[in-house]
Formats: C-alpha cells, sequence, structure tokens
C-alpha cells in the first residue's frame, strides 16, 4: 500500500518535471522575440543585446532550462509583456475566481447527475432511462462555448434574470457566477448522469444489493447507502478525468460572461502573444491537473473494496 | 403641583418635538421654489463607466491607448486642455505668451498641489513648480523610460534630439525662469506646439514618486486632477475618488468635481457593455454597430424604445484607411496601380452596409471638424470604370500579371466584414487579395516589420491639429519611432508641412495643409476608408457630460441627478 | 444498458454524416452565389425562400458557408486525426511491443508528461506559436491528442503479444520491426480506427473552439466556429448567423459520438 503511494507521488513529480521541461521548450517554438517584447517596440540594437545578455539567452540550452527551472520552483516566472505585472501575482488573483467557477459547477454537475441517475435507479423505469441517456449524451455533445451563447441570450438578455458579465469577489458576487456555472456544469453534467444511470442499473442487479432486499430493506435506503458508494468509483473516476475538460470549458465560459479567472488570462495572453503569462499559466494548469490526477488516484483505494481487501463499507 | 408640571413639560416637549418634524417641510416647500430655477449641479455619486482594452499602467510617457488616456486624464494634467470646441483653453499654466514665435514663456498657477501620498515628505502633496515641468518633460525625452512620445519635442525643442540621443544631460529649450514660470525654446516656428502640450504624454508627474515607485510607478499614479486612483485591479475595475483638494472652480465658484468618484469596469466587448447599460449598471456606453439602427433613427434622435436615455454624437477626430507600404513592389512604384484600388472600392455601400451609416467616406486624410478639412477634395469616388482604366495604365489590363496581395486586418467583426467586402469589390476590378487575421499588436509590430504589403490601420487624433494627421506622411518618421507606416517619402510634401506648421497665420496654414493633402491623395499611399461617427448613449440622469471628437470626456463636469 | 438506449439513433446519426459528407463534397462554383460571395444590400435578412438560412452580415448566404464549413470541420477534423493516427499508432505499438521494458517506459513518461497538458491548453500554445491557419491547426491538434491512440493501442498490443501469432512470428525470426508493423498492426488498426472516429466529435469541437476564438480559419472562409464567433453580435438581431452552424456543429459531434461508441461497442463485443 505504501509503495503505492509512495510510487505515485514520485511518478507525478518526475511527470512535472517534463512538463516544466515541455514548456521550456515552448518558449523558443513562439515566434516574438522576447527581448524585444521587453524592451518595447522602440528599442535599437544595443539596447536589444544588453537584455539578451541580462535574460541569459546567449547561454546554452540546458544552462537556459536549468535557470528556468530555478526561478520556477520559486515561483517567479517573469513579467507579463503587457501589463509588466508579476506572472505569479497575476496567477494568484485570479486563480481564486477559476477555482470557485469550477468548484461550483462540479456541485451543480454532481447533485444533478447523482440525482437523475438515483431518480432512474429509484423508478426502475425503462422509459425513464431511455430518456436521460439519450439526453445526456446530447448535451454531452454541445460545445462549451455555444452552449454559452445560448444560455447567456436566453437567461440574460430575454428573461434578464441574472447579469452576464463581470465579477464580484464578495458574497453577492454569486449571482455573476450562476449563469457561467450553470453553462459549465452541463457536460460533466451529462457525463455524471449517464454514468450514475447506468452503473447503478447494474449494481441494483448484483447479488449484494439483492441480499439487501431479501433483509427487506427499503429501495431509497438501498441505493443510496449501499448502490451509490459502490458507483462513487466509476463517478470519482469521471469527476477526476473531466477536470482537463473543466479547465478548458472553463476558459470558453470565462471569455463568453467575461470573468476575470485563469482562463480569461490565458485567452488575453494567447491572443496577446504574452508569452511570459502564456507559459506561467500553462504550467500552473498542468501542474494543478497533475496534482489532482495524483489526488484522485490516491483516493481511489479509499473507495474499492476489492483494492483494500476489507468492506470498508456495511 | 408636580403632576401637572409633568404634565405641561411634556406637552410642550411634544409639541416642540413634533414641530422639528414639520420644519423640514419648510425646508421641502423652499426647494419646490428653487426647482424651477435651471438645475445646479448636485454632488455626489459615483459614476460608472467602462473600458474595452485593458489598462496597465498610468504612465504618461508609456501610454499611447485610448482606454488609459480617458482613464489617466482624471488623475493627471498637463500644461493646457482641450475643450469641448477644440480649442486649446488654460489648465495648469494660467497664461503665455510668444513675442518671436520662437520662445514660448508659460504661467503656472499657484497653489496646485499634487495628490497626498507618501512619496512625500508628511504624505502631503506639495505644490507644482516649473521644476516639475523640466522634469516631466525631460523624462518624456529620456529613452531610458521606454517612452513612447520622444516624437512631440525632438524636432521642434532646442537640445531635445541630442538629449534623447544621449549626448547631453538635459535639454537647453526647457528653462526654469522662475518657481512659476517655465520657457520652451523652438528650433523653428512651430504653431501646433500648445494642442502638442495637451497630450496625455505631456503630463505633469512629481520626481518623487517616480523614485520612490520606480518600476511600479504605472500602478501608482500622484498627479493633479480631480481624481486620485483609489482602487487598481487590472483587467478587472478601476475606482476613482474625488480629490478634495482640487484646484479647479466651476463658474459659480464651487469646487470641482461633482461626483464622489468614478467606477470604470473592464468590459472586453461592446455588446457586453451595452448590455450592462440597458440593465442599468452602466451610466454610459457605445453603441455597438449591430443593434445600432434599432437604437438611432435617421435623424440620429433615438428611437421611441430608447427615448428616455441621451444621445451624445460626434464627428470622430479619426481616419480608417488601409496603409499601402511604399517600399514593397509592385504598389511602391507604381501610382496608377494604387489609384486603381482606391476606385474600385465602394466606400458607400460598406458605409451603409457593414457600418450602419455611422460614417462618411473618406476623400482624402482630414476629417470633418478640424479648420484644415476640405469638403470640396474629390479623391476617389466609387468608379469600376475608371479603376479598370488605370490597371490598364499600370500595365496590368484586368488585373493580368498582378500577384496576390496580403491584406492584414486585425480580428474583429467589422473589420474583418470590411475586409471581405473590400475583397469582393477588388476582385470585380480583376485585383486579387488575401485576408489574414491577427491580434492588433501582432498587426502592429507586422506593419513595423512590413511583412505584407497592406495593413488595416486607423488614426484617431489625441490632439485636434491636422498637423498631426499629416505627420503620418513624413519623410524619416517611420515606426517604431514615427506614425509613418506607409513609409511615404516626397520632399515637396515634407516642404508643404513644414510651411504649415511655421504658418502663424490661419488663412496660410489652411493653405499649405490642403495642397499637402491633395499632394498626398493623389499619390495614394492610402486606401482613404472613412471618417466614423461616435456616439455615447447616457442614463437619464446623468448630466455636464461633454462629448466632442476627441472622444476624451472629462469626468470633472459630470454629475448625477437624483 | 447504452446498448438498448443509444441502439436507435446510430442510423439516423450515420445517415446525417453520410447526407453532411455528401454536401461538403459538392462543389460551390455549382450555385449561383458562392458562399464568399458579398451582397451588402441584402445583408442580415431572416430566412426566407431565396436564402435558406438568412444572411449574414455581409449578406452572404448563411446556408451555403454552413455547407463550407462543413467540409473545412471535416477535413480539419480528418487531418488533425490522421496525424494523431499516425503518430499514435506507431507510438502505441513500439511501446507495447517492448513492454515494460525500457522504451516502453520511457515513453510512457513521455505520454503521461504531454497527457498532463489539458488538452485545448496545449493546442492554443502551439497554435500561438505556429500562427493562425487551418492547416497549422491540424497539426497542433495531431500532434498533442497522439496520446490517447497511442495508450489504447499500447494496451491492445500487449494483450495481443501473448498471443499464438506473435509468439511464432518471433519464433521464426522475423524481426522486431517486421512482427510490429507486419503482423501486429494489421490486428490493432480495428481499435486504432475506432478510437480514431471516437475523437473526431472532440477535434471537431476544438477546431471550433480555435476559430470562435480566431486562431483557426481566416477569412473569408467559412468555419462553423467562426461563424458562431461572428454571429453573437447579432443574436437578438439576426439569430440566424449563429444558430445554423451551431445547430449542425452540435448534431455532427453528436452523430460522430453516438457512430464512435457503436463502433466501440460492437468491437468488444468481439
Amino acid at each position: 500500500m505504501i509503495k503505492y503511494f509512495i510510487g505515485k507521488v514520485l511518478f507525478t513529480f518526475s511527470v512535472l518535471i517534463g512538463i516544466s521541461f515541455i514548456t521550456f521548450l515552448l518558449t523558443f517554438v513562439v515566434p516574438s522575440d522576447p527581448a524585444r517584447a521587453l524592451a518595447g517596440i522602440q528599442a535599437d540594437e544595443s539596447s536589444l543585446t544588453a537584455i539578451r545578455r541580462e535574460l541569459g539567452l546567449d547561454k546554452p540550452l540546458y544552462v537556459q532550462y536549468l535557470r528556468f527551472l530555478n526561478r520556477a520552483l520559486q515561483l517567479d516566472i517573469g513579467r507579463s509583456y503587457v501589463t509588466n505585472r508579476e506572472v505569479k501575482s497575476l496567477i494568484a488573483e485570479r486563480f481564486t475566481v477559476t477555482a470557485k467557477l469550477a468548484l461550483f459547477a462540479i456541485t451543480i454537475a454532481l447533485i444533478t447527475g447523482i440525482s437523475l441517475g438515483t431518480l432512474s435507479a429509484y423508478l426502475d423505469n425503462k422509459f425513464i432511462k431511455h430518456c436521460i441517456i439519450p439526453l445526456s449524451v446530447f448535451f454531452a455533445s454541445i460545445p462549451v462555448f455555444f452552449l454559452g451563447l445560448i444560455i447567456s441570450l436566453f437567461f440574460g438578455s430575454f428573461l434578464k434574470l441574472f447579469p452576464i458579465a463581470g465579477y464580484s469577489a464578495g458574497i453577492d458576487g454569486i449571482t455573476y457566477m450562476i449563469l457561467p456555472g450553470v453553462t459549465l456544469s452541463v457536460y460533466p453534467a451529462a457525463l455524471i448522469a449517464r454514468l450514475t444511470t447506468v452503473n447503478l442499473e447494474a449494481i441494483m442487479r448484483s447479488e449484494y444489493i439483492r441480499a439487501h432486499f431479501a433483509m427487506g430493506h427499503k429501495r431509497l435506503k438501498i441505493i443510496g447507502e449501499y448502490a451509490l458508494k459502490n458507483a462513487m468509483v466509476s463517478i470519482l473516476t469521471v469527476v477526476g478525468n473531466s477536470m482537463a475538460t473543466l479547465l478548458t470549458g472553463a476558459f470558453f465560459v470565462e471569455y463568453i460572461f467575461s470573468l476575470p479567472g485563469i482562463g480569461l488570462l490565458w485567452v488575453d495572453s494567447i491572443l496577446r502573444y504574452d508569452f511570459p503569462v502564456i507559459i506561467g499559466v500553462v504550467m500552473f494548469s498542468a501542474s494543478v491537473f497533475v496534482l489532482i490526477t495524483m489526488i484522485v488516484d490516491l483516493l481511489y483505494p479509499l473507495f474499492d473494496a476489492r483494492m483494500k481487501g476489507a468492506t470498508v463499507f456495511r | 403641583m408636580l403632576r401637572y408640571a409633568y404634565t405641561v413639560a411634556i406637552s410642550c416637549l411634544t409639541v416642540l418635538f413634533t414641530l422639528g418634524f414639520s420644519i423640514p417641510n419648510f425646508a421641502e416647500a423652499e426647494e419646490s421654489v428653487t426647482q424651477s430655477r435651471p438645475e445646479r449641479p448636485k454632488h455626489g455619486g459615483f459614476f460608472r463607466d467602462s473600458v474595452l482594452s485593458s489598462v496597465t499602467s498610468f504612465d504618461p510617457v508609456k501610454t499611447l491607448d485610448v482606454a488609459t488616456l480617458r482613464v489617466g486624464q482624471q488623475i493627471y494634467q498637463t500644461l493646457v486642455e482641450i475643450d469641448e470646441h477644440l480649442n486649446v483653453v488654460p489648465l495648469l499654466a494660467e497664461s503665455w505668451e510668444t513675442p518671436d514665435n520662437k520662445r514660448w514663456v508659460f504661467r503656472m498657477r499657484k497653489g496646485i498641489r499634487f495628490h497626498d501620498d507618501p512619496c512625500f515628505p508628511g504624505g502631503k502633496g506639495r505644490c507644482v513648480t516649473a521644476h516639475d515641468v523640466k522634469y516631466s518633460f525631460e523624462r518624456l525625452m529620456n529613452p531610458k523610460t521606454m517612452t513612447v512620445g520622444s516624437w512631440i519635442f525632438t524636432d521642434i525643442v532646442l537640445g531635445a534630439k541630442d538629449y534623447f540621443e544621449e549626448k547631453t544631460k538635459d535639454i537647453k529649450g526647457f528653462t526654469v525662469v522662475d518657481e512659476q514660470t517655465f520657457a520652451i525654446d523652438l528650433i523653428k516656428p512651430f504653431y501646433p506646439l500648445l494642442t502638442r502640450l495637451s497630450l496625455y504624454l505631456c503630463a505633469i508627474v512629481p520626481r518623487e514618486a517616480v523614485g520612490k515607485y520606480n518600476q511600479d510607478f504605472g500602478q501608482h499614479p500622484v498627479g493633479t486632477g480631480p481624481f486620485v486612483l483609489d482602487k487598481f485591479v487590472p483587467d478587472q475595475e478601476i475606482i476613482l475618488k474625488r480629490n478634495e483638494k482640487y484646484w479647479e472652480k466651476d463658474l459659480n465658484h464651487i469646487f470641482l468635481p461633482y461626483l464622489d468618484g468614478v467606477k470604470i469596469r473592464f468590459i472586453r466587448e461592446e455588446m457586453l457593455q451595452f448590455k450592462e447599460f440597458q440593465a442599468g449598471n452602466l451610466d454610459v456606453s457605445d453603441i455597438p454597430t449591430p443593434v445600432y439602427p434599432s437604437i438611432v433613427g435617421e435623424t440620429k434622435e433615438l428611437k421611441s424604445a430608447y427615448s428616455k436615455y441621451q444621445l451624445k454624437t460626434a464627428a470622430a477626430l479619426e481616419v480608417h484607411y488601409y496603409v499601402l507600404i511604399m517600399t514593397k513592389d509592385p504598389l511602391g512604384q507604381n501610382r496608377a496601380l494604387r489609384q486603381a484600388i482606391n476606385f474600385a472600392i465602394d466606400k458607400n455601400a460598406i458605409i451603409k452596409g457593414i457600418l450602419k451609416g455611422r460614417a462618411k467616406p473618406a476623400s482624402g486624410v482630414l476629417p470633418p471638424g478640424l479648420p484644415s478639412y476640405n469638403p470640396l477634395l474629390k479623391g476617389y469616388p466609387y468608379s469600376l470604370e475608371l479603376a479598370k482604366k488605370k490597371l490598364d495604365e499600370a500595365g496590368y489590363p484586368e488585373g493580368k500579371g498582378l500577384p496576390v496581395f496580403t491584406l492584414v486586418v486585425d480580428s474583429g467583426t467589422i473589420s474583418e466584414a470590411i475586409a471581405s467586402a473590400i475583397q469582393n469589390q477588388l476582385m470585380k476590378a480583376g485585383i486579387r487579395i488575401k485576408l489574414e487575421t491577427t491580434q492588433f499588436n501582432t498587426l502592429i509590430e507586422m506593419a513595423v516589420k512590413e511583412t505584407a504589403p497592406m495593413f488595416r490601420l486607423w488614426f484617431a487624433a489625441t490632439y485636434p491639429e491636422a498637423e498631426l494627421f499629416f505627420v503620418q506622411f513624413l519623410s524619416g518618421y517611420y515606426p517604431p519611432l514615427g506614425f509613418n507606416f506607409a513609409r511615404y517619402s516626397n520632399s515637396k510634401f515634407d516642404e508643404l508641412l513644414e510651411n504649415a506648421t511655421q504658418a502663424m497665420d490661419e488663412q496660410d496654414r489652411i493653405r499649405f495643409y490642403r495642397e499637402a493633402e491633395e499632394l498626398v491623395v493623389s499619390d495614394a499611399p492610402w486606401i482613404f476608408l472613412y471618417y466614423p461617427e461616435a456616439a455615447k448613449i447616457l442614463q437619464p440622469n446623468v448630466m455636464g457630460y461633454e462629448f466632442n471628437g476627441l472622444q476624451l470626456p472629462k469626468y470633472k463636469y459630470v454629475w448625477l441627478k437624483k | 444498458m447504452n446498448e438498448s438506449s443509444m441502439r436507435v439513433f446510430v442510423l439516423p446519426a450515420a445517415v446525417f454524416l453520410v447526407i453532411l459528407l455528401a454536401g461538403s463534397l459538392m462543389p460551390l462554383t455549382f450555385v449561383s452565389q458562392g458562399p464568399n460571395e458579398v451582397d451588402l444590400a441584402n445583408s442580415l435578412s431572416a430566412p426566407s425562400m431565396s436564402a435558406l438560412f438568412g444572411t449574414d452580415e455581409l449578406g452572404r448566404s448563411v446556408f451555403l458557408r454552413v455547407v463550407a464549413g462543413a467540409r473545412i470541420s471535416l477535413i480539419a477534423a480528418l487531418g488533425a486525426q490522421a496525424i494523431s493516427f499516425l503518430i499514435g499508432t506507431a507510438i502505441g505499438i513500439f511501446a507495447g511491443y517492448h513492454k515494460y521494458q525500457w522504451q516502453d517506459k520511457c515513453l510512457l513518461y513521455v505520454m503521461a508528461c504531454f497527457h498532463g497538458f489539458p488538452f485545448l491548453l496545449f493546442v492554443l500554445a502551439i497554435t500561438a506559436a505556429l500562427g493562425p491557419g487551418i492547416y497549422k491547426m491540424m497539426v497542433a491538434i495531431g500532434i498533442v491528442n497522439w496520446v490517447g491512440i497511442a495508450r489504447v493501442i499500447r494496451g491492445e498490443v500487449i494483450s495481443h503479444s501473448e498471443r499464438a501469432y506473435v509468439i511464432s512470428a518471433r519464433s521464426f525470426g522475423f524481426s522486431n520491426f517486421s512482427v510490429m508493423f507486419g503482423h501486429l498492426l494489421p490486428n490493432v488498426i480495428p481499435v486504432s480506427l475506432t478510437v480514431i472516429v471516437l475523437g473526431f466529435g472532440d477535434v471537431v469541437a476544438v477546431e471550433a473552439g480555435l476559430s470562435f476564438l480566431g486562431l483557426g480559419v481566416q477569412p473569408p472562409d467559412a468555419s462553423w466556429g467562426k461563424m458562431i464567433f461572428t454571429g453573437k453580435d447579432y443574436l437578438t438581431t439576426a439569430w440566424w448567423i449563429s444558430v445554423f452552424p451551431g445547430a449542425f456543429l452540435v448534431m455532427t459531434i453528436l452523430s460522430f459520438n453516438i457512430i464512435g461508441e457503436h463502433f466501440e461497442r460492437r468491437l468488444k463485443r468481439q
């Protein structure tokens, strides 16, 4: 067991190094000249050479990589070309917004998805199942930016129920999160609904559950206490895997609803060719993603009774 | 006995109390009488505005973009400013004189203080002196600050060029005569000096703030303006608060500004901005072109559904065009070809169909609103026939033998729509172009590096002077230090422009400018497109919002009706 | 389970895709007004008999542009998946063949690193570096997307490696290369193709997303993502500019997903 943990952590760490290297390589693929970008359009050759020397651009590749890694570990990614603010403060500011959005969306998705799946299992009605699954497939196929536009048009402009742009940090800011949060939650909700429905149906037919029926337990109790827990494994895996999609989906949602999160920072920096920020965001997101995957992997054994070799839930 | 006393006392108190409550009624009655007189500006309230692009730094010497100008101008001030009729009026300088047109002497107002800030001893802002003017102007010319405004003084002020090339330690042409008097010595007479001094680039900054904040000076502006920066979250919002110690008064001797402050949100899209305005979350907004026809009628009046709002329009001092890079063949060498391209474009169709009538076709360079604007200039009215004739003349009958030109435009619905329409129109004449879209910053970089023969650009004047428009054709004023993106060079033109800026008589100036314009138009280094019309829609309770062709409104006169 | 619920949709999905394919292959010069033909006088007109889906802000026929967009989306998806197929299958076979040896471990590591990047992030970064344009976008998607295929193929190869035909091929003295690409490859291709088809939906969505941001197709060419983007300002005044391409986009992605899953089920049954 411990070996499993250590192995996973070490592996994740080495993957992070690998990611940093790939990101570093990216800085060389980009077409703009970092020295010129820093100096501004006015600079002449001599100041450009001076800046290059300062940035260490004249040293061999591995030296540059080590310098890069060294600075990255100290969380110093440099300053944005556009705003000249430190990248790490930009990311820190924006991250709270994106995190709130993602948490909000995942919560809605889990609640909706699991409820629908549970409903289907509870009612044990083929018709409902035949509705939920195709609808889930349909909703999962809608690209998030198009969905965002439709929702913004309908609920924001026609019905004028919620604001469609902007952000406020306090509790009152929650109205700004509603439409984007709902938009973002549709894809994972569809996945979760489908998965829950299908898994629950299979679980309900297993011997383990039939035993509970024989013991005379109520249907809802069985589903809630026993069946769901077994389905949680796949649900959590799906959630973990969909984190990446959630992150990228968040980008589009932030763009459409003007939420100042990491996603918007990302899109803006791409469109403005603001490479320090791009690099910073890529490394940050990749690291977050990898770490979340690792956490999900580590939590996996907690839920999977087979893995632990004993029944965890009674 | 005592009991009676109590009763009387309490009754008296009750009567007094009730009277006390009714006294405000008297006051109200008085107020309702005064309301029939013209309204006096009321103090208070926050004005809610928005910007479409990010504001990153308020440092005057680094600022060219409109969003920063709009906000920064409320914090920093210049020697002179432009009023709503596009005239130069005193601001930090209370008067000036120029006996020989080469030496300009400015007298500064006394008692104007910088904002309170920790960079000053004791945190209190000190008085502005002529030393600050010299410091700010030299900073503007100092290449170490990565200034984008060196062009303002380089060729006109004595010693400015040497300073910029780091040959001298200070600029001879800037003299501090005494604490309140500042003098500028020019190399030759230059009429537009005054209007140039109204630019945000020439704002007066305190050396203490630059010294203390260094690299972060852009985020810690310390000026003399009606508002101070209270909160600055880039890409999110900017909050300006009233400068309680502001020096300026209105005509009734009441201290400006009226507002408690200004809240500026960063809303990246025009549509979103407008929707927020409709929802009542903004006090002013642009009107996006797609919805313009449903809001504004033919007579420039708001349609009935929107009649509760206020509309302000102005002919913007802006010209939109496509630059034809003159160093690239065959465009650069072949005037008939350039003229053919110009003739092939149906500007009116574009203005009507895409811009929904919010522009005038550009026959030349100067937009209406400037005294030198020439309404009789013919330019290139749409004529497919003439286009084809010119194409023949150019040596490419029916477009045979012409290479495919790349046109780079900025990505944006309107911009791309215009480009697609023009591509179509040119095709009818036999001229083929390929479109490339990119972000605006990249477009500028590409234009500087001349990586394509045609670029979309526009020029919005930041001060109302014809000379500013013509600087784009001056030899040697090539990017990145100048605005001559077309790399046009014509000594006759340079001469005419020189004569114009040295002419102190307005009629002479107009003559020179118009001759210069005709020369440029016939040489056609641009595809002349249109002069846009700007419009703002305001909430019913917004008063005092002045809007002119420069599109840089001042918040100090704005007040909110209750 | 899934089967009975989705089975009824497989045929309509297939039919839709075939029509889409046929439509996009049709040379557009047949029709009098091409998808790029500007007609400013008729801009922003609602759907009618003469303009089936209405006209956009330049008076171009939205219907024709949707058809042109179909072609672009399919070509982009095809191109990107082809690149992923080539790279992914090759690497997958190589890794699976050398299972658990250092080559495999290295490749697994590389795959994990690539997998760690959120897909769109990576594609966006590369597109920003390479520049806009549909072919560059295909390459960008292709070189990021191969990981999924590689993993699946590797799994397949590992499970095949114990099979009789592989062991006998090795014992007959066939070279490694020949075993990998002569024997294993033909057997894993069906799996590979299934993954590819499943991925089409995602790629179409990514292409639309990139074009939405302005990084894919260049004007005046039509792409569904681009049309949705341009049309979003006109949602209240001319909804058809965004809604029609959007609807087609959703239906295309949906159809690819349905068909891909169907293949997957059939494969699993084997």
